[in-house]
């Protein structure tokens, strides 16, 4: 449905992408996921048509779209803020499309009434969206986007407004959203927990290109890189190889929190050591130990009811060789 | 023993200290509220009783005899066209002027800039003086367009279109200041998410950005509006016999001891700008349209994709280029120029000096310089002692004689200059005891204290906000570590509103060091201020006055450039509207 071709994209003279190839199927819930600064604003820019690339080919339901204006592409935009005009009312904002491509008048008035109470404001159909809370004003941002029935969403870090409870509950709507209406959808964040939430499939970014893409769960137990085993979930960096890998192994070791375990695990595989116990935190369901080992930092998951050691104490824990992501190259 | 009998000498000079500062806030307020009554009330109360009241009882008589008078009815009328064709046309060029500097891409915006930046720098006489030296009778730019129409009229830089002329090109500075300080605060996704609903740039502008910042629009017309009904130096230099406005009928009316019927017309200007005073709080109240956005995205200026509409936005924004930067460049390239090339030449001969050093040294051409600042500087250092009083008052303490002292220091906002003129003149033409016996008329502090008059509103307006915006825990942290109320004025207030003090100041002394209306209402032959000087050369067919009017218009905008430069730095264009 979207494909990206070779795209080059600069702002004056800094190159923000570099030849960046993509291809997100019809239906799709694809995210760019990266830290801020990396370029995910910019590459969905590029696909909205907002921004030019000076290079390569945005190729949209198999036409060539590079050289087409934002406002003839057809494609739904929801924006950081949401964008709504601050003049209008909730109605005139969702019935904006619709009156610019000039609309009969009984025809945007069904539309929009029947767009309003699904989203749940038909009550507020004459308020300005000042008085609407984040939540309704990302429900109306979003049926305006695709009240002239545009197939392509694409959302810009549409939930980094809200507050965290808000957050779960937005996030779901817009997962049923896009399944009830098939919708391509291109989502951008810098949260992972959303990403791997959300989505069909992931793209991690880091300083304008892509480092991997594929499905949250690919992405969580086989991460390509070492920015993207420690950008994706939690991980801690194993200073010492020992044991844990080849000797003649020359990179650096990452081990999530959970792969982490209290005691001495017989068997294959298993390797065994003692670290100090820095500090102890209490998560609720679990409790998250901070273990020093020589001078590296280690996390790991004990269950809630975790509680007989005192900072200081010697924990024994263990891992299994095959659950520690090694990435070969210069350790400095 | 000792330690006793130090802690009692100590709490006597603490009695003592306080009994010192307490006397000297009560003489404070004393002197302020004499200020107000003498300089704000009994003037304003004067022009009343001297338009309605005739031997004691209420009459009309005043206004059947402006309605019976040909030249006011014709001023009248005059004025009010004027001011609705001003409207218009400022209007044109100023929304075209913003559309080009922040909405779309255009070759060399920042060249454009500066030149629509120049009204800030070239106004009032300054300006209208070099318009008159460009395009009048001999003026380089009629030299040109003579050289290439032969049979043009010499004289076509007079009465109504001249007047026109100016008032289209000068009196932009709200839109370059004002308007586009609104469309910067628009939140450019807002454009965005109309053209990704299937609007073209051009409807983007219209629907989104257009209403967004149409009660800026509207507060910028109400204060063209009332520019140009107060208009008073471009109708006086270039109006010509032909073409008068109200201020110089009122001007006139009073030179021929007509007090009653120019103190009528001036309080129908005066009636005017309380309804666009009124106007502009309830615009401002109503709020902006930014509610709710927490992270607006700047505005991006678009490229016209269109050709036709590319070549005619770039032909006519530098068409506007060329008229703007003429008349400043020609009145600065002519003051260094010889007096045998000025009025002659298209550009100077060669260049020199000659002209600063005749005026800076001869005693009779450098007094209005010296003139005007020294007046200038009385009132601004006066009102701002004054109106950081007030304003301190104000921001600390509650009473209902500070809800009047705010409302007194609303009076001037909606005194045209040639009613304070009036007014001053009418209630001090004579020994008055609330001066002390005093005529005002005809001394020399008459200026200075209308000058004082004229920079209340603006003072009062932004010392007022900024000492509002001051975070009040600094100044209790002061008081928590031992300080009084003096000394936390001295050393914590004070320095924090330094800069806007200093600014503020120097806005006020831009305004007043080329002056004009009141000037010209009020002084006398012993302290002629520069704008009046610099009028009476714009007139002067004289090739060495000529010349050293251009040296005072270059010297008022170099300074003016640097202050607005400071201003700028400092962020004007995010001042309050009706601090203007
Ligand atoms: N309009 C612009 N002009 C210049 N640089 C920009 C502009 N927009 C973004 N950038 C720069 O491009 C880089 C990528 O920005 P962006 O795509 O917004 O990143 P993200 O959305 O991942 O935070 C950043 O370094 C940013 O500073
Ligand atoms: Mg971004």
């Amino acid at each position: 449905m979207i494909t990206l071709e070779n795209i080059d994209i600069a702002y004056g003279s800094t190159p923000v992408l570099s030849d960046l190839s993509l291809h997100v199927p019809e239906g799709e819930f694809f995210t760019l996921l990266g830290p801020s600064g990396c370029g995910k604003s910019t590459l969905l820019r590029a696909i909205s048509g907002f921004v030019r690339p000076s290079r390569g080919r945005v190729i949209i339901d198999g036409r060539d779209m590079t050289a087409l204006a934002p406002e003839d592409r057809g494609i739904g935009v929801v924006f950081q803020n949401y964008a709504l005009f601050p003049h209008l009312s909730v109605y005139d904002n969702v019935a904006f499309g619709l009156r610019v491509a000039r609309t009969r008048k009984k025809e945007i008035e069904e539309r929009v009434s029947e767009a309003l109470e699904r989203i749940g404001v038909a009550d507020h159909a004459r308020k300005k969206p000042a008085e609407l809370s984040g939540g309704q004003q990302q429900r109306v941002a979003i049926a305006r986007a695709l009240i002239l029935g545009a197939k392509i969403l694409l959302l810009d870090e549409p939930l980094s407004n809200l507050d965290a409870k808000l957050r779960e509950a937005m996030r779901d709507e817009i997962r049923d959203i896009q399944q009830r209406l098939r919708l391509t959808t291109v989502y951008v964040t810098h949260d992972q927990a959303e990403a791997l939430a959300l989505s069909d499939r992931v793209a991690v970014m880091e300083a304008g290109h892509l480092c991997q893409v594929g499905p949250p769960r690919a992405l969580y137990t086989q991460p390509a890189t070492p920015f993207v085993c420690a950008f994706v979930g939690e991980s801690s960096r194993l200073a010492d190889t020992d044991g844990i890998a080849p000797a003649s192994f020359q990179g650096v070791a990452f081990v999530r929190p959970e792969d982490v375990h209290l005691g001495e695990k017989p068997g294959e595989g298993w390797v065994t050591f003692d670290a100090v116990l820095d500090r102890a935190v209490f998560q609720g369901a679990r409790v998250r130990l901070l273990l020093r080992r020589g001078d590296s930092l280690l996390l790991a998951d004990a269950p809630g009811y975790f509680d007989d050691r005192a900072p200081g104490e010697t924990v024994t824990v263990s891992i299994h060789a095959d659950k520690v992501h090694r990435y070969p190259g210069d350790p400095a | 023993m000792t330690d006793a009998v130090l802690a009692v000498g100590r709490v006597g000079s603490i009695r003592g200290t306080r009994m010192i500062r307490t006397t000297l806030f009560w003489a404070a307020v004393l002197v302020l509220a004499w200020a107000i009554v003498a300089f704000l009330y009994a003037p304003l109360a004067s022009v009343l009783g001297k338009a309605f009241l005739a031997e004691g009882r209420v009459t009309t008589e005043t206004i059947a005899r402006l309605a019976d008078s040909r030249n006011v009815r014709q001023a009248l009328w005059n004025t009010v066209w004027m001011t609705a064709a001003t409207l218009i046309t400022v209007n044109l060029v100023g929304l075209f002027q913003v559309v080009v500097l922040e909405f779309v891409n255009v070759r060399g915006s920042g060249f454009l800039k500066i030149a629509f930046a120049t009204p800030l720098v070239f106004s009032s006489v300054t300006a209208i003086t070099g318009y008159n030296f460009v395009y009048g009778d001999h003026g380089a730019v009629t030299e040109l367009l003579t050289w290439i129409f032969p049979e043009m009229e010499r004289r076509w830089f007079r009465g109504w279109p001249a007047v026109l002329i100016a008032h289209s090109f000068l009196m932009t500075h709200y839109h370059f200041l004002f308007l586009r300080a609104a469309v910067r605060r628009v939140d450019y996704s807002t454009v965005e998410a109309a053209r990704s609903l299937g609007a073209s740039p051009f409807t983007a502008l219209v629907r989104v950005v257009f209403p967004v910042v149409l009660p800026t629009v509207f507060a910028i017309s109400l204060l063209v509006l009332l520019s140009a009904l107060t208009s008073f130096a471009a109708p006086a230099i270039v109006g010509g016999r032909e073409f008068r406005m109200l201020n110089q009928m009122i001007l006139g009316l009073n030179s021929i001891r007509r007090a009653d019927m120019a103190a009528m017309l001036a309080l129908m200007l005066g009636a005017v700008s309380l309804i666009v005073f009124l106007a502009l709080r309830w615009i401002e109240s109503r709020g902006r349209y930014t509610g709710g956005v927490k992270t607006p995205v700047p505005m991006q200026r678009l490229d016209i994709r269109n050709r036709f509409a590319n070549t005619a936005v770039h032909a006519v924004a530098w068409a506007l280029f060329v008229i703007y930067a003429t008349p400043v460049v020609l009145t600065i390239l002519f003051s260094f120029a010889p007096s045998a090339s000025i009025a002659m030449d298209v550009l100077p001969s060669r260049l020199t000096l000659s002209n600063y050093v005749t005026v800076l040294t001869e005693s009779q051409t450098v007094e209005p310089l010296i003139n005007s600042a020294v007046m200038s500087l009385l009132a601004v250092g006066v009102v701002l002692a004054l109106s950081l009083f007030a304003s301190h008052l104000i921001a600390r303490y509650r009473h209902v004689s500070l809800a009047v002292l705010e409302f007194s220091l609303f009076i001037p906002w909606v005194l045209p200059s040639s009613l304070v003129a009036i007014g001053l003149i009418i209630a001090y033409d004579a020994s008055a005891p609330i001066l002390f016996g005093n005529v005002l008329l005809g001394s020399y502090a008459i200026l200075p204290i209308a000058y004082g008059i004229l920079i209340v509103p603006m003072m009062v307006r932004l010392i007022g906000a900024s000492m509002t915006g001051l975070d009040p825990t600094l100044d209790e942290a002061a008081r928590a570590l031992g300080a009084g109320p003096l000394e936390r004025f001295v050393r914590v207030t004070l320095p924090l509103l330094a800069p806007v003090l200093i600014l503020v100041s120097a806005l006020a002394f831009n305004d007043l060091i080329n002056e004009y209306t009141v000037s010209a209402f009020l002084y006398n032959p012993n302290n002629r201020p520069l704008g009046v000087a610099i009028a009476s050369m714009a007139a002067s067919s004289n090739p060495e006055q000529l010349a050293q009017g251009l040296v005072y218009a270059t010297l008022v905008m170099g300074f003016s450039f640097i202050i607005i430069l400071v201003a700028d730095r400092l962020g004007l264009g995010r001042a309050p509207l009706s601090a203007v």
